[in-house]
Protein backbone atom coordinates (compact mmCIF):
# COMPACT_ATOMS: atom_id res chain seq x y z
CA UNK A 1 0.00 0.00 0.00
CA UNK A 2 1.81 3.09 -1.20
CA UNK A 3 1.58 6.56 0.28
CA UNK A 4 -0.77 7.86 -2.40
CA UNK A 5 -3.37 5.21 -1.64
CA UNK A 6 -3.16 5.89 2.05
CA UNK A 7 -3.92 9.57 1.55
CA UNK A 8 -6.82 8.78 -0.72
CA UNK A 9 -8.20 6.35 1.79
CA UNK A 10 -7.83 8.81 4.62
CA UNK A 11 -9.76 11.38 2.66
CA UNK A 12 -12.50 8.91 1.80
CA UNK A 13 -12.86 7.98 5.45
CA UNK A 14 -13.12 11.61 6.51
CA UNK A 15 -15.74 12.16 3.86
CA UNK A 16 -17.62 9.05 4.92
CA UNK A 17 -17.57 10.22 8.49
CA UNK A 18 -19.02 13.53 7.35
CA UNK A 19 -21.84 11.63 5.68
CA UNK A 20 -20.85 11.89 2.03
CA UNK A 21 -22.60 9.15 0.09
CA UNK A 22 -20.09 9.26 -2.76
CA UNK A 23 -17.29 8.26 -0.37
CA UNK A 24 -19.46 5.48 1.06
CA UNK A 25 -20.12 4.13 -2.43
CA UNK A 26 -16.45 4.31 -3.38
CA UNK A 27 -15.44 2.38 -0.26
CA UNK A 28 -18.13 -0.19 -1.06
CA UNK A 29 -16.72 -0.65 -4.54
CA UNK A 30 -13.20 -1.00 -3.15
CA UNK A 31 -13.85 -3.33 -0.24
CA UNK A 32 -16.96 -5.38 -0.95
CA UNK A 33 -15.49 -7.83 -3.51
CA UNK A 34 -12.89 -9.14 -1.11
CA UNK A 35 -15.39 -9.24 1.74
CA UNK A 36 -17.88 -11.12 -0.43
CA UNK A 37 -15.35 -13.82 -1.18
CA UNK A 38 -14.27 -13.98 2.44
CA UNK A 39 -17.83 -14.44 3.68
CA UNK A 40 -18.48 -16.99 0.96
CA UNK A 41 -15.76 -19.23 2.37
CA UNK A 42 -17.67 -19.51 5.61
CA UNK A 43 -21.28 -19.16 4.55
CA UNK A 44 -21.16 -20.87 1.14
CA UNK A 45 -24.56 -19.63 0.00
CA UNK A 46 -24.60 -16.39 -2.05
CA UNK A 47 -27.98 -15.49 -0.53
CA UNK A 48 -26.67 -15.67 3.02
CA UNK A 49 -23.51 -13.82 2.09
CA UNK A 50 -25.50 -11.03 0.46
CA UNK A 51 -27.81 -10.74 3.45
CA UNK A 52 -24.80 -10.29 5.73
CA UNK A 53 -22.97 -8.00 3.32
CA UNK A 54 -25.97 -5.69 3.06
CA UNK A 55 -26.28 -5.43 6.82
CA UNK A 56 -22.52 -4.89 7.20
CA UNK A 57 -22.49 -1.84 4.98
CA UNK A 58 -25.73 -0.47 6.40
CA UNK A 59 -24.04 -0.61 9.80
CA UNK A 60 -20.87 0.94 8.41
CA UNK A 61 -23.00 3.87 7.32
CA UNK A 62 -24.93 4.06 10.58
CA UNK A 63 -21.73 3.95 12.65
CA UNK A 64 -19.68 6.12 10.32
CA UNK A 65 -19.12 8.75 12.98
CA UNK A 66 -17.08 6.35 15.05
CA UNK A 67 -14.53 5.70 12.30
CA UNK A 68 -10.96 6.66 13.16
CA UNK A 69 -9.31 7.35 9.79
CA UNK A 70 -5.82 6.75 11.15
CA UNK A 71 -6.76 3.18 11.94
CA UNK A 72 -7.80 2.52 8.35
CA UNK A 73 -10.98 0.96 7.09
CA UNK A 74 -10.15 -2.75 7.24
CA UNK A 75 -10.35 -3.27 10.98
CA UNK A 76 -13.57 -1.24 11.20
CA UNK A 77 -15.16 -3.16 8.36
CA UNK A 78 -14.07 -6.62 9.41
CA UNK A 79 -15.05 -6.08 13.04
CA UNK A 80 -18.61 -5.47 11.92
CA UNK A 81 -18.43 -8.21 9.29
CA UNK A 82 -17.16 -10.87 11.66
CA UNK A 83 -19.74 -9.93 14.24
CA UNK A 84 -22.54 -10.43 11.74
CA UNK A 85 -20.91 -13.55 10.27
CA UNK A 86 -20.84 -15.09 13.73
CA UNK A 87 -24.53 -14.29 14.18
CA UNK A 88 -25.21 -16.00 10.88
CA UNK A 89 -23.15 -19.04 11.86
CA UNK A 90 -25.17 -19.34 15.04
CA UNK A 91 -28.34 -19.01 13.02
CA UNK A 92 -27.21 -21.79 10.68
CA UNK A 93 -26.42 -23.91 13.71
CA UNK A 94 -29.95 -23.56 15.01
CA UNK A 95 -31.59 -24.26 11.68
CA UNK A 96 -31.27 -27.67 10.06
CA UNK A 97 -32.89 -26.51 6.85
CA UNK A 98 -30.35 -23.71 6.57
CA UNK A 99 -27.53 -26.23 7.03
CA UNK A 100 -28.92 -28.14 4.08
CA UNK A 101 -28.94 -24.97 2.02
CA UNK A 102 -25.32 -24.32 2.90
CA UNK A 103 -24.32 -27.85 1.99
CA UNK A 104 -26.22 -27.75 -1.28
CA UNK A 105 -24.49 -24.45 -2.06
CA UNK A 106 -21.07 -25.95 -1.56
CA UNK A 107 -21.96 -28.71 -4.01
CA UNK A 108 -23.10 -26.39 -6.73
CA UNK A 109 -19.67 -24.77 -6.97
CA UNK A 110 -18.36 -27.78 -8.77
CA UNK A 111 -20.70 -27.65 -11.70
CA UNK A 112 -18.12 -26.06 -13.89
CA UNK A 113 -14.97 -27.78 -12.82
CA UNK A 114 -13.76 -31.14 -13.91
CA UNK A 115 -12.73 -32.84 -10.73
CA UNK A 116 -11.47 -36.35 -10.67
CA UNK A 117 -14.70 -37.83 -9.64
CA UNK A 118 -15.27 -41.42 -8.65
CA UNK A 119 -18.83 -41.19 -7.52
CA UNK A 120 -21.38 -41.81 -10.22
CA UNK A 121 -24.14 -41.31 -7.75
CA UNK A 122 -23.43 -37.64 -7.23
CA UNK A 123 -23.01 -37.14 -10.95
CA UNK A 124 -26.42 -38.60 -11.48
CA UNK A 125 -27.99 -36.30 -8.91
CA UNK A 126 -26.59 -33.18 -10.51
CA UNK A 127 -27.64 -34.28 -13.95
CA UNK A 128 -31.13 -35.02 -12.69
CA UNK A 129 -31.28 -31.58 -11.12
CA UNK A 130 -30.20 -29.92 -14.33
CA UNK A 131 -32.78 -31.89 -16.26
CA UNK A 132 -35.55 -30.38 -14.16
CA UNK A 133 -34.58 -26.83 -14.95
CA UNK A 134 -36.65 -24.74 -17.33
CA UNK A 135 -35.14 -24.74 -20.83
CA UNK A 136 -34.06 -21.11 -20.57
CA UNK A 137 -32.32 -21.62 -17.25
CA UNK A 138 -30.68 -24.83 -18.32
CA UNK A 139 -29.37 -23.16 -21.41
CA UNK A 140 -27.93 -20.24 -19.46
CA UNK A 141 -26.43 -22.52 -16.80
CA UNK A 142 -24.69 -24.63 -19.41
CA UNK A 143 -23.44 -21.64 -21.38
CA UNK A 144 -22.04 -19.89 -18.33
CA UNK A 145 -20.89 -22.59 -16.02
CA UNK A 146 -19.94 -25.41 -18.32
CA UNK A 147 -18.93 -23.71 -21.55
CA UNK A 148 -17.50 -20.80 -19.59
CA UNK A 149 -19.00 -18.11 -21.81
CA UNK A 150 -19.05 -14.58 -20.43
CA UNK A 151 -22.35 -12.96 -19.51
CA UNK A 152 -21.99 -10.54 -22.36
CA UNK A 153 -21.52 -13.37 -24.85
CA UNK A 154 -24.55 -15.23 -23.55
CA UNK A 155 -26.61 -12.04 -23.53
CA UNK A 156 -25.77 -11.38 -27.17
CA UNK A 157 -26.36 -15.00 -28.12
CA UNK A 158 -29.81 -15.11 -26.59
CA UNK A 159 -30.83 -11.52 -27.26
CA UNK A 160 -31.36 -10.65 -23.62
CA UNK A 161 -29.70 -8.30 -21.16
CA UNK A 162 -26.67 -9.13 -19.03
CA UNK A 163 -28.79 -8.49 -15.97
CA UNK A 164 -31.27 -11.16 -17.10
CA UNK A 165 -28.43 -13.62 -17.63
CA UNK A 166 -27.21 -12.99 -14.12
CA UNK A 167 -30.68 -13.33 -12.59
CA UNK A 168 -31.42 -16.52 -14.49
CA UNK A 169 -28.13 -18.01 -13.41
CA UNK A 170 -28.90 -17.28 -9.77
CA UNK A 171 -32.32 -18.85 -10.25
CA UNK A 172 -30.84 -21.93 -11.92
CA UNK A 173 -28.37 -22.47 -9.08
CA UNK A 174 -31.17 -22.03 -6.57
CA UNK A 175 -33.31 -24.55 -8.41
CA UNK A 176 -30.48 -27.07 -8.36
CA UNK A 177 -29.93 -26.58 -4.66
CA UNK A 178 -33.67 -26.90 -3.99
CA UNK A 179 -33.78 -30.12 -6.02
CA UNK A 180 -30.87 -31.59 -4.10
CA UNK A 181 -32.29 -30.59 -0.75
CA UNK A 182 -35.74 -31.94 -1.61
CA UNK A 183 -34.57 -35.26 -2.93
CA UNK A 184 -31.42 -36.09 -1.05
CA UNK A 185 -31.77 -35.33 2.59
CA UNK A 186 -30.94 -38.85 3.58
CA UNK A 187 -28.00 -39.38 5.88
CA UNK A 188 -26.25 -41.89 3.63
CA UNK A 189 -25.19 -39.27 1.19
CA UNK A 190 -21.46 -38.91 1.67
CA UNK A 191 -19.00 -36.51 0.24
CA UNK A 192 -19.68 -34.31 -2.69
CA UNK A 193 -16.96 -33.82 -5.16
CA UNK A 194 -18.96 -33.64 -8.29
CA UNK A 195 -18.25 -33.79 -11.90
CA UNK A 196 -20.63 -32.78 -14.57
CA UNK A 197 -20.34 -34.44 -17.89
CA UNK A 198 -22.28 -33.00 -20.73
CA UNK A 199 -23.14 -35.85 -23.03
CA UNK A 200 -24.19 -34.77 -26.47
CA UNK B 1 -9.96 -30.04 25.12
CA UNK B 2 -7.03 -30.55 22.79
CA UNK B 3 -8.72 -33.49 21.10
CA UNK B 4 -11.86 -31.43 20.47
CA UNK B 5 -9.78 -28.60 19.11
CA UNK B 6 -7.97 -30.90 16.71
CA UNK B 7 -11.23 -32.41 15.52
CA UNK B 8 -12.79 -29.01 14.90
CA UNK B 9 -9.73 -27.89 12.95
CA UNK B 10 -10.07 -30.96 10.74
CA UNK B 11 -13.77 -30.41 10.17
CA UNK B 12 -13.16 -26.75 9.42
CA UNK B 13 -10.49 -27.55 6.87
CA UNK B 14 -12.78 -30.00 5.10
CA UNK B 15 -15.63 -27.50 5.23
CA UNK B 16 -13.55 -24.74 3.70
CA UNK B 17 -12.48 -27.07 0.89
CA UNK B 18 -16.12 -28.05 0.28
CA UNK B 19 -15.26 -31.62 1.20
CA UNK B 20 -17.19 -31.93 4.43
CA UNK B 21 -19.72 -34.75 4.54
CA UNK B 22 -23.27 -33.64 5.13
CA UNK B 23 -23.54 -36.05 8.03
CA UNK B 24 -20.84 -34.04 9.81
CA UNK B 25 -22.53 -30.68 9.30
CA UNK B 26 -24.59 -30.74 12.47
CA UNK B 27 -21.64 -31.58 14.68
CA UNK B 28 -19.40 -29.11 12.86
CA UNK B 29 -21.74 -26.14 13.20
CA UNK B 30 -22.49 -27.09 16.76
CA UNK B 31 -18.83 -27.00 17.71
CA UNK B 32 -18.23 -23.84 15.71
CA UNK B 33 -21.15 -21.97 17.22
CA UNK B 34 -20.17 -23.02 20.74
CA UNK B 35 -16.75 -21.45 20.52
CA UNK B 36 -16.24 -18.35 22.60
CA UNK B 37 -16.78 -15.28 20.39
CA UNK B 38 -13.16 -14.21 20.66
CA UNK B 39 -11.95 -17.57 19.40
CA UNK B 40 -14.45 -17.68 16.57
CA UNK B 41 -13.46 -14.17 15.52
CA UNK B 42 -9.81 -15.21 15.57
CA UNK B 43 -10.67 -18.18 13.37
CA UNK B 44 -12.43 -15.96 10.85
CA UNK B 45 -9.47 -13.56 10.89
CA UNK B 46 -6.99 -16.36 10.40
CA UNK B 47 -8.66 -17.52 7.24
CA UNK B 48 -8.93 -14.09 5.68
CA UNK B 49 -6.07 -14.99 3.38
CA UNK B 50 -7.17 -18.52 2.52
CA UNK B 51 -7.80 -19.29 -1.12
CA UNK B 52 -11.21 -18.85 -2.63
CA UNK B 53 -12.66 -22.28 -3.31
CA UNK B 54 -16.05 -21.21 -4.56
CA UNK B 55 -15.04 -21.06 -8.18
CA UNK B 56 -17.61 -18.32 -8.69
CA UNK B 57 -16.72 -16.09 -11.58
CA UNK B 58 -15.72 -12.53 -10.91
CA UNK B 59 -18.49 -11.43 -13.22
CA UNK B 60 -21.10 -13.25 -11.17
CA UNK B 61 -19.83 -11.68 -7.97
CA UNK B 62 -19.74 -8.20 -9.48
CA UNK B 63 -23.35 -8.50 -10.61
CA UNK B 64 -24.40 -9.66 -7.15
CA UNK B 65 -22.46 -6.84 -5.50
CA UNK B 66 -24.35 -4.40 -7.68
CA UNK B 67 -27.68 -5.79 -6.52
CA UNK B 68 -26.64 -5.56 -2.90
CA UNK B 69 -25.50 -1.98 -3.38
CA UNK B 70 -28.95 -1.03 -4.65
CA UNK B 71 -30.57 -2.53 -1.59
CA UNK B 72 -28.12 -0.77 0.71
CA UNK B 73 -28.86 2.54 -0.98
CA UNK B 74 -32.56 2.08 -0.29
CA UNK B 75 -31.86 1.56 3.37
CA UNK B 76 -29.39 4.32 4.08
CA UNK B 77 -30.85 7.38 2.34
CA UNK B 78 -29.48 10.21 4.45
CA UNK B 79 -31.85 12.83 5.85
CA UNK B 80 -31.07 16.26 4.38
CA UNK B 81 -31.14 17.95 7.77
CA UNK B 82 -28.91 15.77 9.88
CA UNK B 83 -25.64 17.51 9.08
CA UNK B 84 -25.32 21.17 9.99
CA UNK B 85 -23.07 21.68 7.00
CA UNK B 86 -25.39 19.86 4.61
CA UNK B 87 -25.47 21.41 1.20
CA UNK B 88 -28.95 21.33 -0.27
CA UNK B 89 -27.51 21.09 -3.79
CA UNK B 90 -25.57 17.94 -2.93
CA UNK B 91 -28.54 16.29 -1.27
CA UNK B 92 -30.80 17.17 -4.22
CA UNK B 93 -28.41 15.40 -6.59
CA UNK B 94 -28.31 12.51 -4.18
CA UNK B 95 -32.11 12.39 -4.06
CA UNK B 96 -32.28 12.20 -7.83
CA UNK B 97 -29.69 9.43 -7.81
CA UNK B 98 -31.57 7.58 -5.10
CA UNK B 99 -34.78 7.88 -7.08
CA UNK B 100 -32.96 6.43 -10.06
CA UNK B 101 -31.65 3.59 -7.92
CA UNK B 102 -35.14 2.89 -6.63
CA UNK B 103 -36.54 2.85 -10.15
CA UNK B 104 -33.71 0.54 -11.24
CA UNK B 105 -34.55 -1.77 -8.38
CA UNK B 106 -38.21 -1.78 -9.37
CA UNK B 107 -37.25 -2.40 -12.99
CA UNK B 108 -34.98 -5.24 -11.88
CA UNK B 109 -37.80 -6.76 -9.84
CA UNK B 110 -40.06 -6.58 -12.86
CA UNK B 111 -37.36 -8.33 -14.91
CA UNK B 112 -37.20 -11.08 -12.35
CA UNK B 113 -40.95 -11.50 -12.37
CA UNK B 114 -41.38 -11.71 -16.11
CA UNK B 115 -38.08 -13.09 -17.33
CA UNK B 116 -39.33 -16.64 -17.26
CA UNK B 117 -42.05 -15.94 -19.79
CA UNK B 118 -40.11 -13.87 -22.18
CA UNK B 119 -36.43 -13.37 -22.52
CA UNK B 120 -36.67 -10.04 -24.21
CA UNK B 121 -38.46 -7.56 -22.03
CA UNK B 122 -38.44 -3.84 -22.32
CA UNK B 123 -39.64 -2.53 -19.06
CA UNK B 124 -41.00 0.92 -19.22
CA UNK B 125 -41.37 2.76 -16.01
CA UNK B 126 -43.92 5.44 -16.63
CA UNK B 127 -43.74 8.57 -14.56
CA UNK B 128 -46.78 10.67 -13.88
CA UNK B 129 -46.89 13.93 -15.73
CA UNK B 130 -47.41 15.70 -12.44
CA UNK B 131 -44.80 14.86 -9.85
CA UNK B 132 -44.14 16.15 -6.37
CA UNK B 133 -40.82 16.76 -4.67
CA UNK B 134 -40.21 15.31 -1.25
CA UNK B 135 -39.97 17.47 1.86
CA UNK B 136 -36.87 19.28 3.00
CA UNK B 137 -35.59 21.54 5.76
CA UNK B 138 -38.08 24.27 6.53
CA UNK B 139 -39.44 25.88 9.68
CA UNK B 140 -40.86 29.01 11.21
CA UNK B 141 -39.84 30.39 14.58
CA UNK B 142 -42.19 32.25 16.90
CA UNK B 143 -40.48 34.29 19.57
CA UNK B 144 -42.81 36.10 21.92
CA UNK B 145 -45.45 36.02 19.20
CA UNK B 146 -43.19 37.42 16.49
CA UNK B 147 -42.92 35.16 13.46
CA UNK B 148 -39.68 34.50 11.60
CA UNK B 149 -39.04 32.24 8.62
CA UNK B 150 -35.94 30.15 9.28
CA UNK B 151 -33.41 29.51 6.54
CA UNK B 152 -33.86 26.01 5.16
CA UNK B 153 -30.25 25.71 4.06
CA UNK B 154 -29.03 26.10 7.58
CA UNK B 155 -31.06 23.07 8.63
CA UNK B 156 -31.01 23.68 12.37
CA UNK B 157 -30.90 26.17 15.20
CA UNK B 158 -29.26 26.29 18.58
CA UNK B 159 -30.82 28.01 21.56
CA UNK B 160 -28.53 29.67 24.02
CA UNK B 161 -29.78 31.28 27.22
CA UNK B 162 -30.72 34.47 25.47
CA UNK B 163 -30.26 34.13 21.72
CA UNK B 164 -31.02 31.85 18.85
CA UNK B 165 -28.22 30.83 16.51
CA UNK B 166 -28.17 28.72 13.38
CA UNK B 167 -26.11 25.53 13.54
CA UNK B 168 -23.40 27.23 11.53
CA UNK B 169 -23.01 29.87 14.24
CA UNK B 170 -24.74 32.78 12.54
CA UNK B 171 -27.27 34.73 14.57
CA UNK B 172 -30.97 34.19 13.98
CA UNK B 173 -32.63 36.09 16.80
CA UNK B 174 -30.96 38.35 19.33
CA UNK B 175 -31.97 38.96 22.94
CA UNK B 176 -35.09 37.29 24.12
CA UNK B 177 -36.43 35.82 27.29
CA UNK B 178 -39.69 34.49 26.11
CA UNK B 179 -41.31 31.30 25.06
CA UNK B 180 -40.01 29.97 21.75
CA UNK B 181 -42.07 27.95 19.31
CA UNK B 182 -40.70 26.03 16.33
CA UNK B 183 -43.23 25.19 13.65
CA UNK B 184 -42.54 22.93 10.68
CA UNK B 185 -44.96 22.99 7.77
CA UNK B 186 -46.14 19.89 5.94
CA UNK B 187 -43.15 18.89 3.84
CA UNK B 188 -40.74 20.41 6.31
CA UNK B 189 -38.36 19.21 8.97
CA UNK B 190 -35.79 20.94 11.16
CA UNK B 191 -33.24 20.35 13.86
CA UNK B 192 -33.02 22.11 17.19
CA UNK B 193 -30.48 22.19 19.98
CA UNK B 194 -31.80 23.36 23.32
CA UNK B 195 -29.89 25.50 25.78
CA UNK B 196 -29.16 22.49 27.99
CA UNK B 197 -27.45 20.69 25.12
CA UNK B 198 -30.38 18.38 24.36
CA UNK B 199 -30.97 17.76 20.66
CA UNK B 200 -34.31 17.52 18.92
CA UNK B 201 -35.14 16.46 15.35
CA UNK B 202 -38.53 17.80 14.32
CA UNK B 203 -40.61 16.06 11.65
CA UNK B 204 -43.18 17.57 9.27
CA UNK B 205 -46.31 19.34 10.43
CA UNK B 206 -45.13 19.85 14.00
CA UNK B 207 -45.39 22.53 16.68
CA UNK B 208 -42.77 22.49 19.41
CA UNK B 209 -42.82 24.96 22.31
CA UNK B 210 -39.90 25.64 24.62
CA UNK B 211 -40.84 27.25 27.95
CA UNK B 212 -39.52 30.75 28.64
CA UNK B 213 -37.56 29.62 31.70
CA UNK B 214 -36.21 26.47 30.08
CA UNK B 215 -33.02 25.24 31.74
CA UNK B 216 -33.56 27.68 34.59
CA UNK B 217 -36.42 26.41 36.69
CA UNK B 218 -37.57 23.58 34.47
CA UNK B 219 -37.07 21.83 31.15
CA UNK B 220 -40.58 21.96 29.78
CA UNK B 221 -41.47 21.21 26.19
CA UNK B 222 -44.87 21.11 24.53
CA UNK B 223 -45.23 19.03 21.40
CA UNK B 224 -47.88 18.49 18.76
CA UNK B 225 -46.58 16.43 15.84
CA UNK B 226 -43.45 14.30 15.86
CA UNK B 227 -39.97 14.75 17.25
CA UNK B 228 -36.98 12.68 18.19
CA UNK B 229 -35.17 13.69 21.37
CA UNK B 230 -31.66 13.15 22.71
CA UNK B 231 -31.95 14.54 26.20
CA UNK B 232 -28.95 15.67 28.15
CA UNK B 233 -28.82 14.16 31.59
CA UNK B 234 -29.67 16.53 34.44
CA UNK B 235 -31.14 15.00 37.54
CA UNK B 236 -31.83 18.39 39.08
CA UNK B 237 -34.09 19.50 36.24
CA UNK B 238 -36.33 16.78 34.85
CA UNK B 239 -37.15 17.16 31.18
CA UNK B 240 -40.86 17.02 30.42
CA UNK B 241 -42.76 16.79 27.14
CA UNK B 242 -46.46 17.55 27.15
CA UNK B 243 -48.61 16.34 24.24
CA UNK B 244 -52.33 16.75 24.77
CA UNK B 245 -53.34 14.46 27.62
CA UNK B 246 -49.91 12.88 27.83
CA UNK B 247 -46.94 13.97 29.89
CA UNK B 248 -43.49 12.45 29.54
CA UNK B 249 -40.89 12.78 32.24
CA UNK B 250 -37.27 12.11 31.46
CA UNK B 251 -33.87 12.37 33.15
CA UNK B 252 -31.41 11.67 30.34
CA UNK B 253 -32.65 9.66 27.45
CA UNK B 254 -33.13 9.09 23.69
CA UNK B 255 -36.73 8.74 22.55
CA UNK B 256 -39.27 9.54 19.83
CA UNK B 257 -42.69 11.10 20.32
CA UNK B 258 -45.37 10.82 17.67
CA UNK B 259 -48.31 13.05 18.70
CA UNK B 260 -50.13 14.34 15.64
CA UNK B 261 -53.52 15.97 16.19
CA UNK B 262 -55.11 13.92 13.40
CA UNK B 263 -53.89 10.58 14.82
CA UNK B 264 -55.98 8.76 17.42
CA UNK B 265 -52.90 7.47 19.21
CA UNK B 266 -49.91 9.27 20.67
CA UNK B 267 -46.88 6.98 20.46
CA UNK B 268 -43.75 7.38 22.54
CA UNK B 269 -40.84 5.06 21.76
CA UNK B 270 -37.79 4.72 23.97
CA UNK B 271 -34.39 4.12 22.37
CA UNK B 272 -32.20 4.31 25.46
CA UNK B 273 -32.42 5.42 29.07
CA UNK B 274 -35.71 5.38 30.93
CA UNK B 275 -38.94 7.23 30.53
CA UNK B 276 -42.12 7.90 32.41
CA UNK B 277 -45.22 8.52 30.32
CA UNK B 278 -48.03 9.70 32.58
CA UNK B 279 -47.95 6.83 35.12
CA UNK B 280 -46.29 4.29 32.90
CA UNK B 281 -42.59 3.50 33.05
CA UNK B 282 -41.06 2.23 29.84
CA UNK B 283 -37.71 0.67 28.99
CA UNK B 284 -35.63 0.77 25.79
CA UNK B 285 -37.38 -0.82 22.78
CA UNK B 286 -40.75 -0.26 24.37
CA UNK B 287 -43.49 2.03 23.21
CA UNK B 288 -46.19 3.76 25.20
CA UNK B 289 -49.41 4.18 23.25
CA UNK B 290 -51.87 6.72 24.53
CA UNK B 291 -55.37 6.56 23.12
CA UNK B 292 -56.53 10.17 23.33
CA UNK B 293 -60.29 9.78 23.32
CA UNK B 294 -60.38 6.67 25.50
CA UNK B 295 -57.68 8.19 27.68
CA UNK B 296 -55.91 4.93 28.23
CA UNK B 297 -52.25 4.01 28.02
CA UNK B 298 -50.75 0.74 26.74
CA UNK B 299 -47.19 -0.56 26.68
CA UNK B 300 -45.74 -2.50 23.73
CA UNK B 301 -42.45 -4.17 22.91
CA UNK B 302 -41.17 -2.76 19.67
CA UNK B 303 -37.99 -2.34 17.66
CA UNK B 304 -37.22 1.31 18.37
CA UNK B 305 -35.35 1.56 15.10
CA UNK B 306 -38.60 1.38 13.15
CA UNK B 307 -40.05 4.32 15.09
CA UNK B 308 -37.02 6.55 14.54
CA UNK B 309 -36.26 5.58 10.96
CA UNK B 310 -37.68 8.93 9.76
CA UNK B 311 -34.84 10.75 11.46
CA UNK B 312 -32.34 8.72 9.44
CA UNK B 313 -34.15 9.74 6.26
CA UNK B 314 -36.09 6.51 5.83
CA UNK B 315 -39.78 5.63 5.93
CA UNK B 316 -40.28 2.33 7.72
CA UNK B 317 -43.78 1.14 6.97
CA UNK B 318 -43.56 -2.24 8.67
CA UNK B 319 -46.41 -2.70 11.12
CA UNK B 320 -48.03 0.63 10.25
CA UNK B 321 -51.68 0.48 9.10
CA UNK B 322 -52.26 1.57 5.51
CA UNK B 323 -54.21 4.72 6.28
CA UNK B 324 -51.57 5.88 8.73
CA UNK B 325 -48.85 5.28 6.08
CA UNK B 326 -50.78 7.52 3.72
CA UNK B 327 -51.13 10.24 6.36
CA UNK B 328 -47.34 10.09 6.87
CA UNK B 329 -46.88 10.48 3.12
CA UNK B 330 -49.40 13.31 3.09
CA UNK B 331 -47.48 15.23 5.75
CA UNK B 332 -44.10 14.76 4.08
CA UNK B 333 -45.18 15.55 0.53
CA UNK B 334 -47.76 18.10 1.65
CA UNK B 335 -50.74 16.50 -0.09
CA UNK B 336 -54.30 15.56 0.68
CA UNK B 337 -54.89 11.84 0.36
CA UNK B 338 -58.34 10.95 -0.94
CA UNK B 339 -59.73 7.42 -1.24
CA UNK B 340 -61.84 6.70 -4.31
CA UNK B 341 -63.72 3.95 -2.51
CA UNK B 342 -62.61 2.51 0.82
CA UNK B 343 -59.22 2.30 2.46
CA UNK B 344 -57.55 -0.72 0.81
CA UNK B 345 -57.24 -3.71 3.13
CA UNK B 346 -53.54 -4.16 2.48
CA UNK B 347 -50.33 -3.92 4.44
CA UNK B 348 -47.56 -1.75 3.16
CA UNK B 349 -44.32 -3.26 4.39
CA UNK B 350 -40.71 -2.36 3.92
CA UNK B 351 -38.60 0.75 3.86
CA UNK B 352 -38.11 3.63 1.48
CA UNK B 353 -35.93 6.69 1.42
CA UNK B 354 -37.58 10.00 2.29
CA UNK B 355 -35.66 11.88 -0.37
CA UNK B 356 -37.46 10.38 -3.38
CA UNK B 357 -40.08 12.05 -5.53
CA UNK B 358 -43.68 11.06 -4.99
CA UNK B 359 -43.80 9.09 -8.24
CA UNK B 360 -41.11 6.75 -6.88
CA UNK B 361 -43.16 6.16 -3.78
CA UNK B 362 -46.22 5.40 -5.92
CA UNK B 363 -44.23 2.80 -7.88
CA UNK B 364 -43.18 1.27 -4.57
CA UNK B 365 -46.81 1.29 -3.43
CA UNK B 366 -48.09 -0.44 -6.54
CA UNK B 367 -45.32 -3.03 -6.55
CA UNK B 368 -45.88 -3.98 -2.95
CA UNK B 369 -49.66 -3.82 -2.62
CA UNK B 370 -51.15 -3.51 -6.09
CA UNK B 371 -52.75 -0.23 -5.05
CA UNK B 372 -52.73 2.44 -7.74
CA UNK B 373 -52.74 6.13 -6.96
CA UNK B 374 -52.91 9.23 -9.07
CA UNK B 375 -51.50 12.68 -8.46
CA UNK B 376 -53.94 15.46 -9.28
CA UNK B 377 -53.62 19.24 -9.33
CA UNK B 378 -54.14 21.05 -6.04
CA UNK B 379 -51.78 18.59 -4.41
CA UNK B 380 -54.28 15.76 -4.22
CA UNK B 381 -53.46 12.09 -4.24
CA UNK B 382 -56.33 9.83 -5.27
CA UNK B 383 -56.11 6.22 -4.11
CA UNK B 384 -57.86 3.93 -6.54
CA UNK B 385 -58.59 0.36 -5.55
Amino acid sequence: MNGGNLLEQNLLLLQLRAGQMAAFNKLYTMYSPRLYVHLLKFLKSPELVEEVLQEVFVRVWQNRESIVPEKGFNSFLYTIAHNLAINMIKKINRDRALQMEVWASSISYYLHTEENLLDKERMAIINQAIATLTPKRREILLFCKVEGKSYKEVAELLGISVSTVSNQLVNALQDIRTFIVKNYSQEYLLGFLLFVHLAH
Amino acid sequence: MNKDHAQLTQLLQAYLENKLDYKDYESFFNQLASLPEAELTALLDAHAQAADTSGLQEEFINQRLHKVQERIAQQVEPSPSILPQSKIKQSRIWMAAAAAVLLLTIAAQLYKKYSQQSSDIHTQVVLNQIDIDPGGDAAVLLVGGKKMQLEGEKAGIKLSDSSVYYMDGSLAVGQHSQEIELITPRGGQYQLELSDGSKVWVNAGTHLKVAADFNKTNRQIELEGEAYFEVHRNEKLPFTVQSGGQKIKVLGTVFNVNAYAEEALTKTTLVSGSLQVNDLLIKPNQQARYHKSQQNMQKLDIDAATAIAWKEGVFNFTGVPFDECMRIIGRWYNLDVIYETAVPAVDLKGKMGRGVKLSSFLEFLEMNTGVKAEIKENRQLIIRN
